[in-house]
C-alpha cells in the first residue's frame, strides 16, 4: 500500500513539474500565434469570446435598427457597445466597418479612436478600409472650430490614415484613396478649401521632387513614393489648373515651373498641357499651333526609322 | 491493460449504444445549419457565425460526455456497481483510469461527428474548401477531452454525486477562462488547468497557421495533466469506503 501511495505521488510531483513547464512554453507559443489574446476581454466567458461577440453584434444590429438615428441622446450608448464588441473579438473587421461608421457623424472623435485602435491592430494588418475610413470621418466629419493650427494638425492625422490605406492597398491603390491623400497633405500645409487645386498641385510637385531627388540607378521615381503614377498624377493635375486658368498668379507661376522641370522632355500643348504626337501641328484638345517633331526636314513626312519613307533623306 | 480496456470498452458502449445521443447529434447539425439563415440579421456575417457555432456546440458536447463520467462514478459507487467490479482482479487505480479512457473514446467519437458533420454541411452551404486552421481548431476541441476528463474524473471520485457535476462544470469553465492566470507558472497548467492552451476558435475564422507541433505538445500536456489529476483521484479512492 505505502508502495502504491509513492509511486502516485512521485507521478503526481513530476506530472506538475513537467506539466508546468510545459505549459509556460505553450502559453508563449500561443500568444505568438495568437496575437490577439493581449486585447481580449478578460471576462470569464469559457474562451467563447468569438462566439460571444457574434452574439453580441447581431444584439448591436438590432439596437441600431431600434433608433431613429444615432444622436447626442445615444451615441454613447453605441459607442460603449461598440467598444465591448472590440474586446470580444478585437479582430472583428466589420465592428470597424460597418458598426464605427455609425457613430461618425453624432461622434466622429470617438469613431477614430475606436478606429485607430483597429488600425495598431496587428491581425489587421492588410486592412486598408479602417484607415481609409478614419481619415475620411477626420476630413469630413469633424468639425472645424476655426484654428488654424488644429485644422492643420487634423488633416495632418488624416494624411497619416490615407497613406496607412494606400500603403495597405498592394499595388494598386484606389484612386480616391490617393486623392483623399494629396488632398489631406494639401490641407495639413494650411491651404484651405477654395484653393485647394493649387495645394493639390504643390503637393504632387514636391512629391514628385522628393522623389526624383531619391531616385536611385534609373528606378521608377513611383518606387520612391507612396503616390502611384506621380508622373502621371502631375501632368493631369497641371492641365486641370490650366485649364481653369483664373488668374492666380501663384498657380500660373507653379505650372510653369512644373512644365520646366517636370516635362521639358515632353511634347505638350504650350496652352493646356495635352500631350500630341510626331506630326502634330495643332493640339488635339485645343487647337492650339504646336512645334511639330519626329518628321522629315526635307519633305516633312512622320518618321517611321532612320531613313524618310517618303523621300529616302536619312533621319 | 485488459481490465482497463474492459472497464473503458463498457462505458463507451452504454453511452453510445444511446439512441438519444444520435438525435442530439443530429439536433447540433441543424443548429450549426440554422446559421446560414442569418445572413440578414449578421449583416453577411453569416459564415463566420456558422463556424464558431460549431466549434462551442463541439466544446459544449465534449462538456456534457465529461458531466457524464460525474454522474457515472458516483452512481457506480452507491449503486454497489464499482465494488462488484472491484471484487475481480482489477485496482482502483485501473477502475478510474478505465472510466477516463472509456469517456474520451466516447468524446472523440461524438466530437468527431459532430465536426465532420459542419465540414459538410458548410461545405454545402458556402460551397468553400474546409481550411486546415477549421480542422485544427475542431482537432484542439476534442484533444481538450484528455484533461476536460481527468478534471471530471478527480471530482467523481473525491466528492458526493450531486455536487461533482457542478464542481466539474466550475471548474472547467474557470480553467477555460483565466489565462491571465498562466503568468503564475507552477501552479497554472502544473496543478490548476490551462483549458485556454486548446482555445484557437478565432483561428478557424480568421485563419493563421497553428503549428502541428503545438497541437502535439498541447496533447502531451493534456496528458500529463491528466496523469496527475487520475494519480490524484487514484489515490484519494484507494482510500475511500465504497460498499
Amino acid at each position: 500500500m505505502k508502495k502504491m501511495v509513492v509511486v502516485h505521488v512521485v507521478i503526481m510531483i513530476v506530472a506538475v513539474i513537467v506539466g508546468a513547464m510545459l505549459a509556460a512554453h505553450l502559453n508563449q507559443t500561443q500568444k505568438k500565434l495568437s496575437t490577439d489574446k493581449e486585447l481580449l476581454s478578460g471576462a470569464p466567458i469559457g474562451g467563447m469570446h468569438k462566439f460571444a461577440s457574434d452574439v453580441d453584434w447581431m444584439l448591436f444590429i438590432n439596437y441600431l435598427g431600434s433608433l431613429q438615428s444615432v444622436n447626442e441622446n445615444n451615441r454613447k450608448e453605441v459607442a460603449d457597445r461598440l467598444e465591448r464588441l472590440m474586446k470580444l473579438d478585437p479582430n472583428f473587421d466589420k465592428v470597424y466597418q460597418d458598426g464605427v461608421l455609425s457613430l461618425s457623424v453624432a461622434d466622429p472623435n470617438k469613431a477614430v479612436e475606436l478606429l485607430q485602435k483597429a488600425c495598431d491592430n496587428p491581425q489587421l494588418q492588410s486592412n486598408w478600409k479602417i484607415p481609409f475610413y478614419a481619415g475620411f470621418i477626420l476630413t469630413h466629419h469633424v468639425k472645424d472650430d476655426g484654428n488654424l493650427a488644429n485644422y492643420k494638425e487634423r488633416a495632418k492625422r488624416a494624411a497619416d490614415f490615407f497613406e496607412m490605406a494606400i500603403k495597405r492597398s498592394g499595388q494598386t491603390p484606389e484612386a480616391y484613396i490617393v486623392n483623399s491623400y494629396v488632398r489631406a497633405l494639401a490641407r495639413a500645409k494650411g491651404v484651405k478649401e477654395d484653393s485647394l487645386k493649387y495645394g493639390v498641385l504643390e503637393v504632387l510637385y514636391e512629391e514628385w521632387d522628393r522623389s526624383k531627388n531619391r531616385r536611385k540607378d534609373g528606378a521608377g521615381m513611383e518606387d520612391y513614393s507612396v503616390i502611384p503614377n506621380l508622373t502621371e498624377r502631375l501632368v493631369k493635375a497641371a492641365q486641370e489648373a490650366k485649364a481653369s486658368d483664373d488668374g492666380n498668379a501663384e498657380l500660373s507661376k507653379l505650372v510653369e515651373k512644373i512644365k520646366q522641370k517636370v516635362l521639358a522632355d515632353q511634347h505638350l500643348c504650350e496652352k493646356c498641357l495635352t500631350p500630341y504626337a510626331p506630326g502634330d501641328k495643332f493640339c488635339s484638345s485645343c487647337g492650339t499651333g504646336v512645334k511639330p517633331y519626329g518628321v522629315c526636314s526635307s519633305c516633312g513626312t512622320v518618321l517611321k526609322g532612320n531613313y524618310c519613307s517618303n523621300c529616302g533623306k536619312k533621319k | 491493460m485488459s481490465e482497463i480496456m474492459a472497464i473503458a470498452s463498457g462505458t463507451w458502449r452504454k453511452i453510445l449504444r444511446m439512441k438519444v445521443v444520435y438525435f442530439l447529434i443530429a439536433c447540433v447539425y441543424v443548429l450549426i445549419g440554422s446559421a446560414y439563415n442569418y445572413d440578414v440579421l449578421s449583416l453577411q456575417h453569416h459564415r463566420d457565425l456558422m463556424i464558431d457555432i460549431s466549434l462551442v456546440l463541439n466544446t459544449v458536447a465534449a462538456f456534457i460526455v465529461v458531466i457524464s463520467l460525474t454522474f457515472d462514478i458516483p452512481r457506480e459507487i452507491r449503486e454497489g456497481v464499482a465494488s462488484t467490479l472491484l471484487t475481480k482482479p482489477l485496482g482502483r487505480t485501473q477502475y478510474v483510469i478505465g472510466k477516463a479512457v472509456g469517456t474520451i473514446v466516447t468524446g472523440v467519437v461524438i466530437c468527431g461527428l459532430v465536426a465532420l458533420g459542419f465540414f459538410v454541411i458548410f461545405n454545402l452551404a458556402f460551397g468553400e474548401k474546409i481550411a486546415l486552421t477549421m480542422i485544427q481548431s475542431h482537432l484542439l476541441v476534442i484533444l481538450s477531452l484528455v484533461p476536460m476528463t481527468a478534471i471530471g474524473a478527480f471530482f467523481a471520485v473525491v466528492l458526493p454525486e450531486m455536487i461533482a457535476p457542478i464542481v466539474t462544470v466550475v471548474a472547467v469553465w474557470f480553467s477555460y477562462s483565466t489565462g491571465v492566470l498562466s503568468k503564475a507558472s507552477i501552479l497554472y497548467g502544473g496543478i490548476l488547468p490551462d483549458l485556454d492552451l486548446f482555445n484557437f476558435k478565432s483561428h478557424a475564422v480568421y485563419g493563421g497557421a497553428i503549428g502541428w507541433d503545438y497541437i502535439g505538445l498541447v496533447f502531451v500536456w493534456g496528458l500529463i495533466f491528466s496523469a496527475f489529476a487520475i494519480s490524484a483521484a487514484s489515490l484519494v479512492f484507494n482510500y475511500k469506503d465504497i460498499k
